[in-house]
């Protein structure tokens, strides 16, 4: 037995007043649901109304769980990104950014503070970038995408802590060459995770 | 991802229904645990997506990457040896 489309809508409207923010986990989430309803259906010889009822009775906890589960699971985006950065063409470009800066005396630039700030404001930028595209562009919120969002503050915190830790006085072309490639890395792996969002994102949309 | 070997692409109702079959009910796999854990196999580029409209719904479809491919028969192996050592942990030949 086949739900209707209002029944369908029925259960992503209990699933978006259940807090379920991502149109792409709600979607996977409503279609676990409503197969589960069908069977239900058709074994139990009930109707739509029953059918939910006694199955959200036994399994609302661990639907739900399943959403706060994957809000705090946006460590995976990370290491998405740790195991893109060692992909071979990215360890090349690595390589080459180092080869590039290792005989650079980065110093003097380090020590002017608009070179400093200008490595931040391209961080900003990036950050203000995937802003406009999750809630201006896109409109609806993708747990796919957006996940990915939160590699740029850990970026960020590495950034600050080389610098730190080295000083902007002993900037050297190896720790110089870490923050481009992390840079970079990101920028080259965020449109990676664009492009293969834009397969399904019709879908959704 | 021993089923998704086997099967090609499944989705996620689908698995749980599976695994619940082979173990004639023995095991079953709440929404809570199949779903990140498929979403953590995908993160590490194990799982591919594909998804596509089925009876007014999106249905979302897994199926293993060729390191996917490559890690099953890994992990497979890994888990067989494991299973080995426990029996013979909890069974033990004693030879005299």
């Amino acid at each position: 037995m086949k739900l209707t489309k209002e029944q369908i809508q029925f259960i992503d409207t209990f699933l978006i007043k259940n807090e379920v923010i991502f149109v792409d986990i709600r979607q996977e989430m409503l279609d676990h649901i409503a197969l589960a309803l069908e069977e239900k259906m058709e074994v139990e010889n009930q109707d739509f109304q029953d059918a939910f009822k006694d199955y959200m009775e036994q399994h609302k906890k661990e639907i739900l769980r399943n959403n706060k589960t994957i809000r705090g699971s946006y460590l995976d985006a990370v290491r998405k990104f740790s195991l893109f950065l060692i992909k071979p063409y990215m360890l090349v470009f690595g390589g080459v950014l180092f080869l590039f800066f290792k005989d650079i005396n980065l110093n003097p630039y380090f020590k002017d503070i608009s070179f400093f700030n200008s490595i931040t404001l391209i961080i900003l930028a990036i950050a203000l970038f995937q802003f406009v595209y999750f809630y201006i562009y896109l409109k609806k919120r993708f747990y796919f995408i957006e996940k990915n969002g939160c590699v740029l503050p850990v970026i960020n915190i590495t950034y600050c802590i080389i610098l730190t830790y080295f000083s902007p006085e002993n900037v050297t072309g190896y720790t110089f060459s870490i923050i481009i490639f992390l840079l970079f890395g990101y920028i080259i792996f965020f449109i990676n995770e664009i492009v293969k969002f834009n397969k399904h994102r019709f879908n959704y949309i | 991802m021993k089923l998704l070997e086997e099967n090609g692409k499944m989705y996620g109702y689908e698995i749980t229904q599976k695994v619940k079959a082979i173990t004639l009910g023995e095991l079953q796999i709440t929404e809570g645990a199949l779903y990140p854990a498929l979403h953590k196999l995908e993160a590490e580029g194990l799982l591919d997506v594909e998804v596509e409209k089925v009876d007014n719904r999106l249905r979302k479809y897994y199926k293993l990457t060729e390191t996917g491919t490559k890690e099953t028969v890994n992990r497979l192996a890994e888990l067989e040896d494991f299973i080995r050592n426990m029996q013979s942990l909890v069974q033990p030949k004693l030879e005299y």
